[in-house]
């Protein structure tokens, strides 16, 4: 359409460019700047109204931003009705027409571009195998259970070979064991086609289990856009290493750095130690900031156990709480910097601790963060 | 002692839900018989024109000496009557097929509408079911007549039905498009059909049970309207018409023959306006 090709990076899927969008005085995304790469499994991840259905929506065609420019793949698709976009999508309520049979809901797209028989039912019928509902075409899409839905949803949007497939909280509707199935296959599918997905969703594990690169977004800003892995163990503020898991977050002073190493010196030689990198502006004696470190990295062992490595932090505390789910216990700890949780495992290596036990509460140098005050990101 | 409480337990225990059940049952015999009173009260007065639509004779005694066609002979030659007849077809054929579409179209728009304005809308059009009918015959016969337009008499009375029959097209179709997802547009626009296009293979469809409802409905308005055809049609009487211009003069017992037909006709057209909306609501 528009010339703007020129400036599209090769390998670029889709593009959001200062992208704004309000609803009435409610100012849904604010200077969305984005880029999703061709072939990736891409994330918008973040709690209700934080304005990822809107962007997602903005892409589909559905809204249209108030400024900002939206390219798809170099072009220009801003103001394009969703017909004309080489984009498809999965809706959170599946959407299947009732009135029509799984073969007439997956076949409506390719009717549409005059695709005739036989190509027709060839490709329908390879999609429905895709997605494993083939048997079912016959069936009324209002015979079908939830998660069958959900397949012929997914086969509907796919048959049709998008450039990108946007899907919008497809699984909300499932029940846990069927939810978690489904995003192992959902991975799997998006893996085989090598389509790009962009895949909204307010739960994390669900964003960190799929995806390639996830987006977290909080009041209309995205606020950070890295791997899962990036994102949970190097959150950009403290709002997205709050909302990907849980932690523990404490004040921390530095009293001493040495070697890339910050001290903060509690009493009788315990000491809290922080990886401060080159040049990082806290690393000046005197100064105080807050960290964090996740329960599932904080070791805890009884009083005098062997300790680590050298530069662990290590410090004496008393168990205050125990709570048992299974797999795991978290413990809850009194310690110089406050309550810490300790989630351990309950393998074969499990001490089963009791409320008033003193122990010794650990982590390597690697484990703990420093937080970065949200707006700063 | 136990044993004892426990004995009287069972006994006390026993007969109790039986009895309960019995009582139920009785209440249940006074609402049938209640039922049946008021179908009896509500039907007889059909029921005795039906029967006597067959009668051998002309005397409207009771019991009727045994059965025949001939009044229904005797109306259907009657030329007069054909000719209403005919009509009456015509007024309920336009009726639907114009105040159907008329309905339809005001539906959807009222759709796009804000809330607020949609509901003072459709206050506005409801307004007809409210106004007496004379009122509106009235109206429209002056109305008709300060415009100087000298219509055939028959367009005058079908445009009164349409105004009639409105605001029950809109009322089954307002229903109907209140339960339908428009969100499935949406996802018909994203595998690529236009505004158009998604109408037609999507909402048409899903709405049509409630559309051949509301156009049934409307010529079911228009086959048994009195009063507008009677200030309105003058010399091309539709059959209402004609049975009342035959009751003044005659006790005929052809008019019973003619009263069936259009009962007939009209309970067909309620049964299956009835049964289509219902089919929909099915969803």
């Amino acid at each position: 359409m528009t010339g703007s090709l020129a400036t599209a990076r090769a390998g670029t899927a889709i593009q959001f460019r200062g992208v704004n969008k309000w609803f009435g005085r409610f100012h849904a995304v604010r200077d969305l700047d984005l880029e999703i790469r061709e072939g990736e499994f891409f994330s918008l991840l973040g709690p209700s109204g934080c304005g990822k259905t809107t962007s997602l929506r903005m892409l589909a065609g559905f809204e249209e931003p108030d400024s900002g420019q939206i390219l798809l793949r170099g072009e220009d698709v801003t103001y394009l009705p969703p017909n004309r976009r080489p984009v498809n999508m999965v809706f959170q309520n599946y959407e299947l027409f009732p009135h029509m049979t799984v073969f007439g809901n997956v076949a409506y797209g390719l009717k549409l571009k005059k695709v005739r028989e036989p190509e027709l039912s060839q490709r329908v019928l390879d999609m429905l195998r895709v997605v494993r509902v083939d048997g079912l075409e016959g069936r009324g899409a209002r015979q079908l259970s939830g998660g069958q839905q959900q397949r012929v949803a997914l086969a509907r949007a796919l048959v049709n070979r998008p450039a990108v497939l946007l899907l919008d909280e497809p699984l909300s509707a499932l029940d846990v064991k069927l939810r978690r199935q489904m995003q192992v296959e959902l991975k799997a599918i998006q893996h085989r086609l090598g389509t790009t997905f962009v895949y909204v969703t307010h739960d994390q594990e669900e964003a960190f289990l799929m995806s390639d690169r996830v987006a977290i977004m909080n009041h209309g800003v995205v606020l950070q856009v890295a791997t899962p892995r990036e994102i949970y163990e190097r959150p950009a503020d403290a709002f997205v290493a709050d909302f990907v898991g849980s932690l523990n977050t404490f004040e921390f002073r530095v009293d001493g750095v040495a070697h890339g190493v910050a001290d903060m010196r509690l009493g009788e030689g315990d000491r809290v130690r922080l990886r401060a990198d080159d040049g990082a502006s806290w690393a000046t004696v005197g100064t105080t900031i807050r960290a964090a470190v996740r329960p599932e990295r904080v070791r805890i062992d009884a009083a005098g156990a062997p300790s680590g490595s050298e530069t662990d932090t290590r410090l004496p505390g008393v168990i205050a709480g125990a709570d048992y789910v299974g797999p795991a216990t978290t413990y809850r700890a009194e310690t110089a910097v406050g309550l810490l949780s300790c989630q351990q495992s309950n393998d074969a290596s499990r001490r089963d601790l009791a409320v008033g036990d003193r122990v010794t509460v650990s982590w390597p140098l690697d484990a703990a963060f420093v937080l970065p005050s949200s707006g700063e990101a | 002692m136990t044993a004892l409480t426990a004995k009287a337990g069972t006994v006390g225990v026993g007969p109790l839900p039986p009895r309960g059940r019995r009582r139920r049952r009785v209440k249940n015999v006074g609402a049938r018989i209640f039922l049946v009173l008021l179908a009896v009260f509500l039907f007889a007065p059909l029921f005795v024109v039906v029967l006597f639509s067959f009668n051998q004779t002309a005397s409207l005694s009771f019991p009727i000496p045994g059965l025949s066609l001939r009044w229904y002979d005797k109306v259907l030659d009657d030329p007069e009557v054909v000719a209403a007849l005919g009509r009456s077809a015509i007024a309920a054929f336009v009726t639907g097929l114009v105040g159907g579409t008329l309905g339809i179209l005001a539906a959807l728009g009222l759709q796009g509408l804000p809330s607020r304005w949609r509901g003072i809308v459709q206050t506005i059009v409801l307004v007809p079911i409210a106004t007496p009918a004379l009122l509106l015959a009235i109206g429209l016969a002056i109305y008709f007549n300060r415009l100087g337009i000298k219509p055939p008499k028959l367009p005058m009375a079908i445009a009164g039905h349409i105004l009639l029959a409105l605001p029950f097209v809109l009322l089954t179709m307002t229903a109907a498009l209140d339960r339908f997802r428009f969100s499935l547009l949406e996802a018909a626009r994203d595998l690529g059909a236009t505004r158009a296009r998604a109408f037609w293979t999507i909402t048409f469809p899903l709405v049509l049970p409630a559309v051949l409802g509301a156009i049934l409905l409307a010529a079911a308005v228009s086959i048994d309207e009195f009063i507008i055809a009677f200030f309105t049609t003058g010399t091309d009487a539709t059959l209402p018409l004609v049975i009342y211009a035959r009751i003044r003069r005659v006790i005929d017992p052809g008019l019973n023959a003619l009263a069936t037909i259009l009962l007939v006709a009209t309970t067909l057209l309620a049964v299956l306006a009835a049964r289509t909306t219902v089919s929909s609501t099915r969803r």
